[in-house]
């Protein structure tokens, strides 16, 4: 009972995430390869913010957003007026320039050891100690969460998104400010990424480095491609790649196998889907 | 003072392999499009069929490292076959290419991780003949890169300018629709040009092997860094990517003296982003070709 509840906690966490960078890649097509930084700066910036001023959880959190969605507008900022290909890589080298700080700044993320015994959460004055309580905490969260990114779709601004998307030109031609959606929607995805980290973080108790590097994007990104555009699609993705992992534990694989087998079902499916299925398994429009 | 100067030693012969590697993704990019993520994985490959044919199959260094570059062209002319052909036939745009190439890079990276594990492997077990100059250690090796980089790339320049393969590459390349009405393939140069790029990392990566042993994470880094000279070079400029490959090889290796060696990847996206706000058409570019 209590792994069913540990395997939701997961399910809503991931969630977040992928909503988040559907938002930014699904709707507007900036795909980013570095949303793990983001969740990592999230995770990074509760826990500290928790740990070293005695924040409260909910204005560290807040804060650690905030923060992550500074740094999404500033890299959106400097990278949005360029090509596709110079933003996915510039876009990328985030995520590496991202490990690679917090992996050296020893002083303040303790490097490769990480960070251990952050503490539980505690919210409007209740703590939150055991998974049943934690996961109402993840769905309140992930509840938001999807709830802003579907509201923000359904807007006309929503509509503009698309449309840059399928022709940049055409939506600049009619006057709208394509430069400033895109800084704004970064923002708004990269902020909600360090919800999720800033979850992950107090669940597990612990943070280090190599949680948020760029294999975690990676599979963020097979996750969106995987479920598809519309907002369900994303929970689909989310469930099905991480139910793999859960069945090679169930049989027994041992630990150094399961990461590369990991790794093979992520790259085959990012191909497969590409190649025989580019919408990903729920259409949009479809019931 | 001496430590700089073998500092720099190093950057040159690093950054002569990485030319290398980088022209070849660059001849792939300029021509076709793709985002090729898919050629950090040949270079994963070639370095390991440089382990497996010295230390498992005993065969001399030389032989290993020719064997390597072989196993890597048939595997470019199987990615281009097997993988981009199919994904274009299907009306694959480019960001649709470039995901699949990155899903092809990590199959392959996994399968050499079931191989051969994760732990670091060494391919030679004698040190490199090498002479002493000023206090400064110049391998066999050093003088083997830089030698092999300018025999390699005047050929290659010799073969884009004047033969009738490489007149059409350059055309397919500027304006692949005007080269399909005047009669060219671009299905059969596809293929040239993803047999000589992955020849080119597949020579890359038994010098990287040679000199400095290798890791599973090598080609992902190493691809960071074609990816990042291509367009620092100046994207379309194949001369361009070379130098900036050496260039990024230099000062990567110059960065050891005053941070960790961890900072490496993250020293090229510094770099990319300097050239992405003060020079953003690269060092030989032209501004704002947009597709």
């Amino acid at each position: 009972m209590d792994y069913a509840l540990h395997l939701l906690v997961v399910i809503g966490i991931y969630t977040i995430l992928v909503v988040s960078l559907n938002l930014a890649w699904g709707y507007t097509g900036l795909l980013s390869f570095t949303h793990a930084a983001f969740a990592g700066v999230g995770a990074y910036g509760t826990a500290l913010l928790l740990m070293r001023l005695r924040l409260g959880f909910v204005p560290a959190l807040l804060l650690a957003c905030l923060l992550a969605a500074g740094l999404g507008a500033l890299l959106c900022a400097v990278t949005a007026r360029l090509g596709g290909d110079y933003f996915i890589l510039a876009v990328l080298g985030f995520q590496i320039v991202a490990t690679a700080v917090f992996l050296n700044w020893v002083s303040l993320t303790r490097g490769p050891f990480g960070l251990l015994g952050i503490p539980k959460p505690t919210v409007f004055g209740h703590a939150i100690t055991t998974t049943g309580e934690y996961l109402a905490l993840v769905a309140v969260c992930a509840g938001l969460v999807v709830a802003l990114v579907h509201r923000t779709v359904t807007l006309p601004f929503g509509r503009m998104l698309r449309a840059i998307h399928e022709d940049e030109v055409a939506v600049l031609v009619l006057g709208k400010d394509v430069a400033r959606a895109k800084v704004a929607v970064f923002a708004l995805s990269a902020g909600c990424a360090a919800v999720a980290g800033g979850l992950y973080a107090h669940y597990y108790s612990y943070v280090d480095p190599f949680i948020f590097d760029i294999h975690e994007s990676i599979l963020l990104a097979t996750m969106v491609v995987v479920g598809g555009r519309p907002l369900r699609g994303s929970i689909v993705g989310v469930v099905v790649l991480l139910l793999f992992p859960e069945a090679l534990r169930a049989l027994n694989v041992p630990g150094e196998i399961t990461a590369y087998l990991k790794q093979l079902l992520y790259g085959s499916l990012l191909f497969a889907f590409v190649l025989l299925r580019p919408e990903g398994l729920v259409r949009e429009g479809s019931a | 003072m001496r430590l700089l100067l073998q500092l720099l030693v190093n950057g040159v012969a690093a950054g002569g392999v990485f030319a290398l590697f980088t022209v070849g993704f660059a001849l792939v990019y300029n021509t076709t499009r793709i985002f090729h993520v898919a050629h950090g994985a040949v270079f994963t490959v070639a370095a390991y069929a440089t382990y497996a044919g010295a230390r498992l199959l005993h065969l001399p260094l030389v032989a290993a490292a020719v064997a390597a570059t072989g196993v890597a062209v048939l595997l470019g002319l199987a990615i281009e076959a097997w993988a981009y052909r199919p994904l274009r036939r299907r009306g694959a745009g480019l960001g649709a290419l470039m995901i699949g190439s990155f899903g092809v890079s990590i199959v392959l990276q996994s399968v050499i991780g079931l191989l051969f594990g994760a732990q670091e492997q060494t391919v030679r077990s004698d040190p490199l003949p090498s002479l002493v100059v000023a206090g400064v250690q110049i391998t066999g090796l050093h003088a083997a890169v830089l030698a092999l980089c300018a025999v390699l790339f005047t050929l290659l320049q010799l073969f884009l300018t004047r033969t009738a393969t490489g007149n059409q590459i350059r055309a397919v390349a500027d304006n692949p629709e005007l080269a399909a009405l005047v009669g060219i393939d671009p299905g059969r140069l596809y293929l040239v040009i993803g047999a000589l790029g992955a020849g080119l990392a597949g020579l890359a990566a038994p010098l990287t092997a040679l000199d400095t042993g290798i890791a599973l994470g090598n080609g992902f880094s190493v691809l960071l860094l074609g990816a990042v000279a291509t367009i620092v070079g100046g994207v379309g400029h194949l001369p361009g990517a070379g130098l900036a490959a050496f260039g990024l090889g230099i000062v990567q290796n110059l960065s050891v003296y005053v941070l960790s060696p961890q900072w490496q990847d993250a020293v090229v996206f510094v770099v990319l982003g300097v050239f992405l706000i003060a020079r953003p058409q690269g060092l030989f570019g032209e501004l704002l070709r947009r597709s």
